[in-house]
């Protein structure tokens, strides 16, 4: 699970302090080169290096009679413990095989062997500069100095443990792939490229700043995406040189339009499925060094409300749940507050038995509305964010407690009608239908100040509040796009994939573009 | 000052909905009133008018693209009739958007909530139409769009549904007293809506891309022509409902509504037409309040009209609370003096500016 990440991260934070005057590091911007002298390059390594436990100097001879002097550096804590004498060996097959047996061997036929052709098996890397040097141990690589030559050898020997390619925790499908993203970024750019067989899609990497120096990638596919987007896209993405770089998310919050909109700019997956189906119709793919989410950039409004599997079923069972989740969301955003106003301000519109029946269960109850479905949404959402917290084997204990806090107790003990129970589960439950996490924890926090209106002036205050939920939303832009589009501006042709999913033999004849207005 | 664009599907939109929005609530129950079952007579004699108030628009866009009406008002007019004109343009705009958020307040309080004072609803309603200003008129345009799907969606199902009610030998005798009720009802809806149709005078020049003047002519044509539908299909309607007697209730679609019962699943729905009612009437407070202050700024050569918003915003709540006293006076203002108003500060204006807009071009 560690990453190469969270060691680099914790040992550069220990070093940093003693390498404060030779730039940032990494740069090789020439400052220290490396010169002939073994110890002199060594002395400065170690200042570098100091108060690291894990870095491991390793000194060690070659040739005949083992007059040459060379030293190994690296973190204990990255490197595979077979590689570290790798080197060692590929040096004796030197000997052996290039030179010959008992033969005299310096440096000068050390740096014709790798400067020519190198070993076979592991590729290397020539180094000229210390602070080049600095940057690669912090990155995982084992670096050889040799005394009298004034370039260093760097190879890859890295060996942190990542997860294998797994089911997908957060987007689970019945039909289609099951396969995640992991931690590692080369083996999730791999899961990308296998999908997509064209060298349209182009990956450009970038180095975070800070203490990180996390490498993100952003992929996406030329003559698809739209240049001014991208051209948008990539200014922002220059605020990531200086910061440090954890997860996918920061970069979200970096280059969203609006950073105090309760809406999701972005779409987050771990499906490689879902990124490479962004891809085709134009848009970006932000991968991160160190974690699994992948960023589809521009996240549209009603993308949200899609999953990978709606064009995995047939056409009709799509419509279908695509329905349901408009209704879902609709029953999320306002089912409280449409109890609220209903039951305080326009009994009149409840159909009389309904009513009855609501007034039957309000009766005695100390709170009004307002209040009543306040507690009850204020019990579901500590309870929610508590099994969300809580380890797993407690968790348990937290659904039982509060479902009998909840669904009995409360109403046994007269503070809430058993209405409100069912009003507040199937808001809680229509909120976890909808496929997307990030949209569903932005009607959690809309609810409120909709209730909030529907108390002060009932169904009038809903609308304003509605309005106001619908402005934002209208003049949202995600990357440059309209938010809402293609609901606002409205494109006719483009609902076929939004409140219906058409065939996919009419859908994938002429695939959709993503327009800008 | 303007850099946002619309297409002209978009402005056919805007069109659509700042003519129809609350018209289609409003309208009907007073002009059966005045015109019994004439009243789909006054509203063609009417729509006629604005008709010819919107070709003369487009007109005047085609002969200077690019500008607004007070651009060209200065070109051809001069500066000082332009701003004597803009005075009492703005005296009418000012009245306009108070009376059509008290509009919303006076329904607020007499069908839905009658213990809440009305200032709640105003205020409310110009706090969103200003937020929406503000915004700008892309935002709007993409707003709107969808706000009208909704609205036409909810008074179609109502209309639908009051199939079983209609009783069509209701609508005759057309004329029992003669063309005079028709053209009295000519006369109110002059003044709302039709003589409005001016304020697009100051949003034409937003409509950009290839070929902007033939497609223009296109969609506005069509929304006007779907908002003549629109207002005669509702007016027809609540004649074949109520007669037109008993139909001259000021909310008529709303009382339409209340008979609508189905199955006694469906009943009750006439809150679907309050709905419609805010939604409508907020779209057409936002536009004018947006017009107001394009307007004002111009006439001002201001760079910025979104700064003015607000003031105004609070100006038209404040006009609202102190210009009404009761309902019939309100009522009488606008089907009374509200026409010769407009007649006065929009029509002759505009009027004067085609003719001389013509009679330069005969010159030269």
């Amino acid at each position: 699970m560690t990453t190469e990440n969270g060691h680099t991260g914790a040992n550069t934070q220990e070093t940093m302090p003693t390498v404060t005057q030779s730039g940032p590091v990494g740069s090789g911007n020439g400052e220290h080169p490396i010169t002939s002298i073994l110890e002199d390059n060594l002395r400065y390594l170690e200042s570098v290096f100091d108060r690291s436990s894990d870095i491991i100097f390793m000194h060690w001879h070659y040739g005949p009679e083992m007059k040459h002097k060379a030293c190994s550096i690296y973190y204990s804590s990255l490197i595979q413990d077979d590689t570290i004498n790798y080197m060692k060996i590929t040096l004796q097959d030197l000997v052996t095989h290039e030179v010959g047996p008992g033969m005299e061997i310096g440096i000068e036929d050390v740096r014709f062997f790798f400067e020519q052709h190198g070993p076979s098996g592991k590729k290397v890397q020539l180094v000229s500069d210390l602070d080049a040097v600095v940057s690669s141990i912090s990155s995982g690589q084992m670096l050889i100095l040799f005394d009298e030559w004034n370039q260093a050898l760097s190879f890859k020997a890295q060996s942190v443990e990542t997860r294998q390619v797994n089911e997908p925790v957060n987007e689970s499908v019945v039909q289609g792939p099951r396969e995640s993203t992991v931690e590692n970024l080369q083996k999730n750019l791999g899961l990308l490229r296998l999908r997509l067989k064209t060298p349209k899609f182009k990956i450009e990497l970038m180095s975070g700043g800070g203490d990180t120096n996390t490498t993100v990638a952003f992929g996406y596919l030329e003559g698809k995406v739209d240049t001014e987007m991208l051209a948008e896209f990539k200014k922002r993405m220059e605020l990531i040189k200086t910061v440090d770089v954890l997860e996918t998310s920061y970069i979200e919050q970096l280059i969203e339009d609006s950073s105090y909109s309760p809406f999701p700019q972005h779409r987050y997956t771990e499906r490689t499925d879902m990124a490479v189906a962004g891809l085709i119709i134009g848009k970006i793919v932000v991968l991160v060094q160190g974690t699994g989410g992948m960023l589809i950039c521009p996240g549209l409004f009603t993308e949200f409300f899609q999953s990978s599997e709606d064009y995995y079923q047939r056409t009709v069972i799509s419509t279908m749940i695509r329905w349901l989740r408009i209704l879902a969301f609709i029953i999320a955003l306002s089912l409280p507050s449409i109890y609220i106003a209903l039951s305080t301000f326009h009994p009149e519109l409840i159909p009389t038995v309904l009513l009855l029946a609501v007034l039957n269960a309000r009766e005695g109850l100390p709170l009004p509305a307002f209040f009543e479905a306040l507690l009850m949404e204020f019990f579901f959402e500590l309870m929610r964010e508590a099994g969300v917290r809580l380890p797993r084997t407690v968790g348990s204990a937290v659904s039982i407690v509060g479902a009998l806090i909840i669904g009995d107790a409360a109403i046994s003990a007269g503070i809430a009608s058993p209405i409100m129970v069912i009003v507040v589960a199937l808001t809680g439950i229509a909120s976890f239908s909808i496929p997307q996490y990030g949209i569903a924890i932005a009607l959690r926090i809309l609810r409120f100040p909709l209730m909030l209106s529907a108390a002060l002036l009932g169904g009038f205050g809903m609308m304003i509040c509605f309005l106001f939920i619908l402005l934002h939303l209208c003049k949202l832009r995600s990357l440059g796009q309209p938010y809402m589009a293609p609901l606002a501006p409205f494109r006719l042709v483009e609902l076929r994939d939004i409140i219906m999913r058409i065939p996919l033999k009419r859908l994938l004849r002429n695939p959709q573009k993503m327009h800008r207005q | 000052m303007n850099k946002q664009k619309v297409s002209s599907f978009q402005m056919g939109v805007l069109f659509f909905v700042f003519m129809t929005g609350s018209s289609v609530i409003f309208v009907p129950g007073p002009l059966i009133g005045k015109a019994g079952a004439g009243a789909w007579i006054s509203l063609l004699l009417s729509g006629a008018v604005g008709f010819s108030i919107l070709m003369m628009l487009l007109y005047l866009n085609r002969r200077f693209p690019g500008l607004d009406y007070i651009d060209y008002s200065r070109a051809l007019i001069g500066n000082v009739l332009t701003v004597f004109f803009g005075l009492a343009t703005i005296s009418y705009l000012l009245q306009m958007q108070a009376a059509i958020v008290v509009g919303v307040g006076l329904f607020m309080v007499g069908a839905m909530m009658r213990e809440t004072p009305m200032y709640a609803f105003t205020a409310l309603i110009f706090l969103i139409a200003a937020c929406t200003a503000r915004a700008g008129i892309e935002v709007m345009a993409r707003m709107f769009t969808l706000i009208m799907l909704a609205t036409t969606f909810f008074i179609a199902i109502v209309l639908i549904l009051a199939i079983p009610e209609y009783q069509p030998e209701q609508l005759l005798p057309i004329l029992p007293k003669g063309l005079l009720p028709a053209v009295s009802g000519a006369y109110y809806t002059f003044g709302f809506p039709y003589s409005e149709v001016f304020l697009f005078g100051m949003l034409l020049p937003f409509v950009t891309g290839d070929k902007p003047g033939k497609k223009l002519l296109k969609s506005m044509s069509f929304a006007f022509g779907a908002n003549l539908l629109a207002l005669c299909t509702v007016t027809v309607c609540a004649l074949m409902v109520f007669g037109p007697v008993s139909a001259a209730s000021p909310f008529i679609l709303y009382s339409v509504a209340r008979l609508v019962e189905f199955q006694e699943i469906i009943q009750r729905i006439e809150s679907i037409i309050g709905i419609s009612l805010i939604l409508g009437s907020f779209m057409k407070a936002t536009l004018s309040l947006y017009v107001l202050s394009l307007f004002i700024a111009k006439l001002c050569r201001l760079k910025d009209n979104n700064t003015l918003i607000i003031p105004l915003a609070l100006t038209g709540f404040l006009m609202g609370l102190v210009t009404y006293d009761s309902n019939t006076q309100w009522g009488s203002i606008v089907t009374g003096i509200h026409p010769l108003w407009t007649g006065l500060a929009l029509f002759v204006p505009l009027l004067i500016l085609t003719v001389v807009a013509v009679a330069r071009l005969g010159k030269s």
